[in-house]
């Protein structure tokens, strides 16, 4: 179950930036965007989860 | 046999036996581009009097018996991103379409000092994002080559360059290559440098090249790297990913696939299948906010100046990276870590990864580069990755069979894909639209 207020949030921040237009136009992206924003914010991560590497050299 | 239709091993060789000099070879590539350029729109600018003049220079080097190395005379294609001294580099972008660098690329200055002639910049997706070049796929010209490094793919595969540099951020250089019927490098994160390459995503952003043979990969690599990298071609151990891939990969794909890993077992390689880790799930979804947050801030500025000078879907991922919180960033990159430290498990129980090149073989028409959420994961962990062609579609396009590696594991990653090769023997030759 994706969370719309993310989506929501978002639309509303395009339409205040760039307008009614534009924001229209990202709709798609934008949906895609937040779906993605859900989803990570769903990853169970650990006090040990964070590398000092960017990929992973280190724990 | 005309020496454009040489690999870069091959015609190597005859320089350094003094059978054939940078000057023929130059004229011989000039001569491919003059009768394929029209139908396949590979190249943004040739720099033809320059490349003369460094081929006639080269050869005298070579009359004289000071040969530079295993590059010296070779083509190189340059992906228009990357600068080059006194050349125009677009970045497929009207905002610099006039755009004339004042240095080289740090490996475009290695390469020139190493002996490579540079034709010119090969066609480039708009910042190597995702709004298409116009090149087509010399194995059907009514398909796309894929993308970003549309012309330095097609340019290889046609044989109008033994050798060309990409660039890959998603599946920019794998899927191309895949497309294409050429070998695609990816090598890990950071191993070359980006200095002088214009960035999409900098913590995605890797430098990779394409060649007609996994031989012509190793070179390119010792050149690029400064490290003398020395494969010796042994049966691997195939850790072949099943679950997501063999969902999402078109049908031809994936029974091209099996049908490659088959011949691959029957000639001596262990396969064995491995399940993914916890964190795979979240590395699309990763990945995209990555991309989309680190390609805004290269372009905020020149975004609110301009905003129509962006076409579509670049444009969407500007304007939408602007949006995203940072905390969702800062997430990702946590969630890079843990799948990086995963995959490395993964890569313990076989010596490299096996997958396909591409969710689908090269799409019908240009508007699309086609989808790299097959070659992403391992844009995302820095892991080295490469495609070797592994047989053809029913409709005669190419397939690629996807190599993953450990990071800095180069040289077992080539070994592999070197032993690969020779047992999937797909034909070498440059393609003739």
């Amino acid at each position: 179950m994706v969370d719309r207020s993310i989506m929501e949030r978002m639309l509303r921040t395009a339409e205040e930036r760039y307008g009614q237009e534009e924001a229209e136009r990202l709709k798609p992206f934008l949906e895609r965007l937040s779906e993605a924003i859900w989803k990570v914010q769903a990853f169970e991560l650990e006090p040990g989860d964070e590398p000092s590497s960017d990929h992973g050299e280190d724990s | 046999m005309e020496p454009h239709a040489l690999t870069l091993a091959e015609a190597s060789q005859l320089i350094r036996e003094g059978k054939l000099t940078p000057i023929r070879l130059l004229e011989s590539i000039l001569k491919r581009i003059d009768a394929l350029e029209p139908t396949l729109e590979a190249w943004v600018t040739l720099d033809c009097e320059r490349a003369l003049f460094d081929a006639e220079a080269l050869t005298r080097e070579a009359q004289e018996g000071a040969i530079r190395g295993p590059v010296h005379g070779i083509p190189v294609g340059i992906k228009d991103i990357y600068f080059t001294q006194g050349l125009r580099t677009t970045m497929g972008s009207p905002i610099y379409a006039d755009h004339i660098p004042e240095y080289d690329a740090e490996t475009v200055a290695i390469l020139r000092d190493a002996g490579a002639v540079i034709p010119g910049k090969t066609e480039t997706t708009e910042f190597a994002a995702y709004d298409p070049a116009p090149t087509r796929n010399p194995w059907n010209t009514e398909h796309t080559p894929g993308g970003s490094s549309s012309g330095s793919a097609a340019a290889v595969a046609s044989g109008m360059c033994p050798a060309a540099l990409g660039s890959q951020t998603g599946g920019s250089v794998i899927r191309p290559a895949a497309f294409c019927g050429v070998v695609g490098f990816k090598p890990t994160y950071d191993l070359i440098s980006r200095r002088g390459v214009f960035p999409l995503a900098w913590s995605l952003d890797h430098v990779g090249f394409f060649t007609r043979t996994v031989e012509d990969a190793t070179i390119a690599l010792n050149v690029l790297s400064g490290v003398e990298h020395r494969p010796d071609l042994e049966p691997p151990k195939l850790g072949l990913l099943r679950g997501y891939f063999e969902k999402a990969a078109d049908e031809s794909v994936w029974e091209g696939l099996m049908d490659a890993a088959g011949r691959l077992e029957e000639a001596g390689a262990e396969v064995v299948e491995l399940r993914l880790p916890r964190s795979f799930e979240y590395v699309h979804p990763a990945h995209s906010i990555i991309f989309a947050a680190e390609a805004a801030s290269v372009h905020e500025e020149g975004f609110r100046k301009d905003p129509e000078s962006y076409r579509p879907k670049m444009r969407s991922h500007v304007a939408g990276g602007l949006l995203i919180p940072s905390p969702a960033y800062l997430r990702a990159k946590r969630i890079r870590g843990v799948f990086a430290l995963e995959a490395r498990d993964l890569l313990g129980e076989a010596d490299c990864l096996l997958t396909p090149s591409s969710v689908t073989p090269a799409l019908q028409g240009l508007k699309s580069t086609g989808d790299p959420a097959f070659n992403s994961p391992w844009s995302f962990c820095g892991f080295p990755s490469l495609t070797v062609p592994c047989g053809l579609t029913g409709d005669g396009l190419p397939l690629g069979a996807q190599l993953t590696g450990l990071p800095y594991g180069e040289e077992g990653l080539l070994s592999a894909a070197g032993w690969c090769e020779r047992i999937l023997d797909f034909p070498k030759g440059p393609r003739t639209p």
